[in-house]
């Protein structure tokens, strides 16, 4: 069933002929192949012309850039062109999604947990560098939201060759408890010219002229911290952290979670000269409870497990060690988008982070990422 | 007029697999592969001690994945390769 | 599953356990790994809020099918 392209240069993927009488998109939803929403058809000129937008690394269309879960399938460049149009993305975005799709199953990424578990983890996608402006991404108004082609393909793409290619089906193997709408796509950029710190890629090793996709596992948000009247850096940390406090069970711990910041609570910090370093550490001191506290309660609800200090020969001092919501400052991760009018601070949230209280090294988050090649 | 769309999908087929051959009866070692979700390793403790009590003589030993999130690091899978003859693997929720 | 695939490919006799809710998933991710029959036992769901009694006796209950289940001769 391959064919071949009479410039050698494409397809080995089977053509599948729709005859006239066939509704296009109603037989693409027949066949399973789309998320729920139309998709755009993957013609062969669409294709072609996604493929001629690959990077210089990516010139081959039978090159395998990943290998795919949960059935560990290969995704060729070609197969990632044809999701990619799928998803409804330019041929622009085809560097930024070769990005995302390498960050995602680079290895660092919970990719495979992230389907076949209950918890629904999916990929916030974040774009910082030259590639944002260039492929016309919202880092402003309704920046998380609906709107914006490229913030919209940019998930999707991947969430479609997750389904397509590593056989991700909800229901089949992929097990989500409940799911939400960044199963489909969250994807947006930084506001890094209005951020009061360095832009978000530069944070974590990367130039400032590079762009960079990086990936924060969250099993939903946003959760959002509205506080209108807080003056202080300090104040307004307080408020984010009661917030933070209360994601997943206000008993428990949970893993690396994003902080968005809008421009108008990037003020406050910026008139406090506050570091993200010191947003850590307050959120830190503020969401900290003795152990003892963060045990799950009779009429308080679940934390951590009841048989932890049994289990690990907590003593009575260890019970009353201060315990904060994270593990380790590095997994509250922060950055800048939104309009300017508000004052907003939305937290998306990672799983229950729940490990070994007594653990007294806990690891470092680094946000999986890559570069955005062009 | 035919519209003609790519195939989206992995279209290769599975090659057929089979099970190994079972032996007449559980001997040497078995390993115990914690998938590392929560509560697992307490179904696993009392697991290790019923399988000693029926099948005297056979060792266990326990393996833990770092995270449940991917399927096991190769160190893990070569040390039950070369240490293990049976591979018990709990447990998913 | 992933795993006990390989294990299985691999000359070692395995089996993994995994609650009911998982029925569906396992003999579909079975099914693509080329391997639809291997072996598996369901214990009841849910697990994660179940007492330490609770989940010993779990295992007293399935350990003699999750042995058998291993063992069972392959046709």
């Amino acid at each position: 069933m391959a064919s071949t392209d009479p410039d050698g240069r494409s397809a080995l993927a089977r053509v599948i002929e729709i005859a006239d009488h066939d509704d296009v998109y109603e037989f693409m939803f027949d066949q399973g192949i789309t998320d729920g929403l139309p998709v755009s058809p993957p013609t062969r000129d669409r294709v072609d012309r996604m493929l001629a937008a690959a990077p210089s690394d990516f010139q081959h269309p039978q090159q395998v850039i990943a290998s795919l879960p949960p059935n560990l399938a290969p995704l060729t460049v070609e197969k990632a062109a044809i999701n990619a149009v799928m998803a409804g993305a330019k041929p622009e975005y085809f560097p930024a999604i070769l990005a995302a799709v390498e960050a995602a199953a680079g290895g660092q990424f919970p990719l495979h947990g992230s389907i076949a578990t209950t918890a629904g983890l999916a990929p916030m996608m974040l774009v910082n560098g030259p590639e944002r402006e260039r492929i016309g991404m919202n880092w402003g108004l309704n920046a998380l939201g609906q709107g914006n082609r490229a913030n919209s393909t940019l998930g999707r793409a991947l969430r479609l060759m997750l389904r397509n290619v590593g056989g991700a089906v909800p229901g089949e193997i992929e097990q989500a408890i409940q799911g939400g709408g960044h199963k489909w796509t969250l994807s947006y950029a930084e506001d890094e010219d209005y951020s009061p710190w360095e832009p978000y890629h530069v944070e974590h090793g990367y130039e400032r002229a590079d762009s960079v996709v990086s990936l924060i596992p969250i099993t939903g948000g946003p959760r959002v911290c509205i506080d209108q009247t807080s003056r202080t850096a300090r104040a307004l940390t307080g408020s984010i952290a009661m917030a933070f406090q209360q994601v997943l069970k206000p008993r428990g711990q949970v893993t690396p979670t994003m902080f968005v910041v809008s421009p108008e609570h990037a003020d406050v910090y910026r008139a406090d000269g506050w570091s993200k370093a010191n947003i850590r550490e307050a959120i830190m001191e503020f969401t900290a409870l003795p152990l003892r506290e963060r045990l799950a309660s009779p009429t308080l609800g679940g934390g951590i497990n009841e048989y932890a200090p049994e289990k690990y020969g907590l003593s009575e001092a260890q019970l009353d060690m201060p315990l904060s919501k994270v593990a380790d400052p590095s997994f509250i991760q922060i950055s800048v988008a939104g309009s300017h009018a508000g004052k907003w601070t939305s937290i998306y949230q990672g799983i229950f982070g729940d490990g070994d209280p007594t653990q007294q090294q806990p690891s470092t988050f680094v946000p999986p990422s890559a570069r955005i090649r062009t | 007029m035919v519209t003609q769309i790519l195939d989206p999908t992995d279209e290769r087929v599975p090659i057929k697999r089979s099970l190994t051959p079972r032996p007449e009866a559980l001997h040497g070692t078995v390993a115990l592969l914690d998938i590392s979700k929560p509560r697992g390793d307490v179904f696993l403790d009392r697991l290790e001690q019923l399988l000693h009590e029926r099948a005297p003589g056979v060792e266990t030993r326990r393996y833990m994945k770092p995270t449940v999130a991917k399927p096991a690091p190769e160190p893990i899978k070569q040390a039950i390769l070369e240490e293990c003859d049976f591979v018990i693997e709990a447990l998913a929720d | 599953m992933h795993d006990t695939v390989f294990f299985e490919l691999q000359g070692k006799p395995s089996v993994f356990v995994a609650t009911s809710e998982f029925i569906k998933a396992a003999s579909h991710q079975a099914e693509r790994l080329g391997l639809e029959e291997v072996r598996r036992v369901f214990i009841p769901h849910p697990m994660q809020d179940r007492t330490n009694a609770e989940m010993h006796e779990h295992a007293e209950r399935f350990i003699d099918e999750i042995l058998d289940t291993l063992m069972a001769p392959v046709d």
